[in-house]
């Protein structure tokens, strides 16, 4: 690593800290001092590195540096000394194993710490908001204000969120350890649902100037990866990241030089990652091989869907007979008529908009996503496509008072416009 | 051109308002920031503090006691032309961002070499 990369310091710190916190929970027993001392270690190389030269191993200065921190402050809390000097002596020996052991196993034991970390992180037992909350802030390093942001909450509900969080995992004595092979089937779940969430918030942000947060993407593919490594054997993880990688590979497509918002349909198909799409392609046959014969599960079938549309060369030859079975598919699995909406989309590409039309109404009778804006967008998309543009215009006009987010409503805008152009003015 | 004396004292963030990445833009920019004094060889010293600080406090009946100290962190002598280019190098030194910079001209600068000859280093 050189200091005069720009960018070298942020993708270091950025990657080494979930490896330092889930170390230091290990050796500390407790989350807030664990990032106490990991920040601690961050704080003292920007100020040594830039003085006296970045160490040929910073990660491992690093945490060199946060563990040292660790013992220095059990060490000065009289209360614990006792344990300190236990987990020294405990360390100390296992660090010596580990440099007897080799560079390979001292990487497996701090990827097990990592791993310890998610599963805590995404226990089943927290509420959901906060299992995203704990994973972005332990294992990303997202601030409390960052995460707000990322899901549309106040400052302080995140604080709280993230305390709570802590709270019951000490309260509970939830474990710090990689669930058994007969636990996995109800935890891991969890930890996707969490990655995914985390995805999802980086990939449509739903709120401000940004369509995309990339950051968040990578951190949830980050994690994913990490997963797919250690479940190799499960088609859902492997499903999970495959469809990450997917959208991924789209993301820089979906915006245009200006930050307007571009759909699949007209988006420029060279500019779409296509090492990533290879990469997800080979996930994606890996999953599919180690799949359930009875039916691929959730993540499985949106990588499947994902994968029509990234291998389709031009938007002519997307296979929608393929997506419209697939989507019925994941609507058996998964019930959402968010699905459904989706679903009517592929269908009406192949059954004509009519016939989408129907559907949408069929899921409008549903009532469960009446406050869902893109269900409005959906039905303006089609009537526009019918040449029934007054009925479009209307819709629009619901879609556009629905979106929170500024990307999408321009473009919202400008259909409208297109639609019914002396009224959209005054709506602008 | 006249020399000034930087202490740096760095505010310590909160660990739930400073995240991995911003740690990290700053390290790269007190990378760049130091790297440009130094092109222009503007830096005479540089040095990181142990943050520990002790001060000495003496009464007229020559009792001495030690107290805490301000917590500075890193100090540099600076060249700069005058007062006001060096209060801008230091508002933009990343280092304390946030945190306090006490910039103090000096009168007097003597080199290692030029101190030894002086006496100054003959202890």
């Amino acid at each position: 690593m050189s200091p005069e990369d720009p960018v070298a310091f942020e993708d270091l710190f950025r990657s080494e800290w979930g490896r330092i916190v889930a170390f230091l929970t290990r050796l500390l027993g407790d989350l807030d001092r664990a990032e106490e001392c990991a920040q601690e270690a961050l704080v003292e190389a920007v100020e040594r590195w830039p003085l006296a030269g970045v160490p040929e191993n910073p990660g491992g200065w690093l945490m060199t540096t946060a563990r040292n921190r660790a013992l220095g402050h059990l060490r000065a809390d009289t209360r614990a000394r006792g344990r300190a000097n236990r987990l020294h002596d405990h360390e100390s020996r296992r660090l010596e194993d580990t440099t007897s052991a080799g560079d390979d196993e001292e990487e497996a034991f701090v990827e097990s710490d990592r791993l310890r970390l998610i599963f805590t992180c995404c226990h089943p037992g927290l509420p959901r908001e906060s299992r995203v909350a704990l994973t972005l802030r332990m294992l990303a390093g997202l601030t409390t204000a960052e995460i707000a942001a990322a899901f549309l909450v106040r400052e302080s509900t995140a604080a709280q969120r993230l305390v709570r969080a802590k709270k019951a995992i000490r309260d509970r004595r939830l474990p710090y350890r990689v669930p058994e092979s007969a636990e996995l089937p109800e935890r891991l779940p969890s930890v996707l649902e969490v990655l995914y969430l985390v995805f999802n918030a980086g990939y449509a942000a739903h709120e401000g100037e940004r369509l995309i947060r990339s950051d968040l993407c990578e951190d949830a593919v980050s994690l994913a990866t990490f997963l797919a490594a250690a479940f190799h054997e499960d088609s859902e993880v492997l499903g999970l990241l495959a469809l990450m990688e997917l959208q991924a590979a789209r993301a820089s497509a979906r915006v245009d030089e200006d930050g307007e918002l571009v759909l699949l349909e007209d988006q420029h198909r060279d500019r779409w990652d296509r090492v990533r799409i290879e990469r997800a392609r080979r996930v994606l046959e890996r999953a599919r091989a180690v799949a359930d014969p009875t039916g691929a599960g959730a993540y499985l079938l949106q990588a499947e869907i994902a994968a029509c549309h990234a291998l389709a060369v031009t938007p002519e030859t997307t296979d929608w007979p393929r997506i419209a079975t697939l989507y019925a598919a994941l609507a058996d699995e998964t019930g959402s008529p968010v699905v459904e909406l989706n679903r009517a989309v592929a269908v009406a590409m192949i059954d004509g908009f009519e016939v989408g039309l129907d559907r949408l109404t069929a899921i409008e009778a549903d009532g469960r996503l009446d406050d869902y804006a893109l269900l409005a967008a959906t039905r303006a998309d089609f009537l526009r496509r019918l040449g029934r543009l007054p009925e479009a215009a209307d819709a629009y006009r619901a879609a556009i008072d629905g979106t929170t987010n500024a990307v999408e409503r321009r473009y919202l805008e400008r259909r409208l416009a297109e639609c019914a152009p002396a009224n959209a003015e005054s709506n602008a | 051109m006249p020399r000034f004396l930087l202490l740096v004292s760095p505010d310590r963030p909160p660990p739930e308002a400073a995240s991995p990445a911003r740690l990290g833009r700053r390290a790269s920019a007190v990378v760049d920031w130091l790297d440009g004094l130094r092109r222009a060889k503007r830096v005479s010293l540089a040095a990181l503090v142990e943050p520990r600080a002790d001060r000495v406090e003496r009464d007229d009946h020559g009792h001495a006691a030690r107290v805490a100290g301000a917590p500075i962190r890193l100090c540099f002598v600076i060249e700069a032309p005058d007062r006001e280019a060096i209060l801008g190098i230091a508002g933009s030194c990343p280092f304390a961002s946030p945190g306090a910079i006490d910039v103090l001209q000096l009168e007097t600068w003597l080199p290692p070499s030029a101190a030894a000859e002086v006496g100054f280093g003959s202890a």
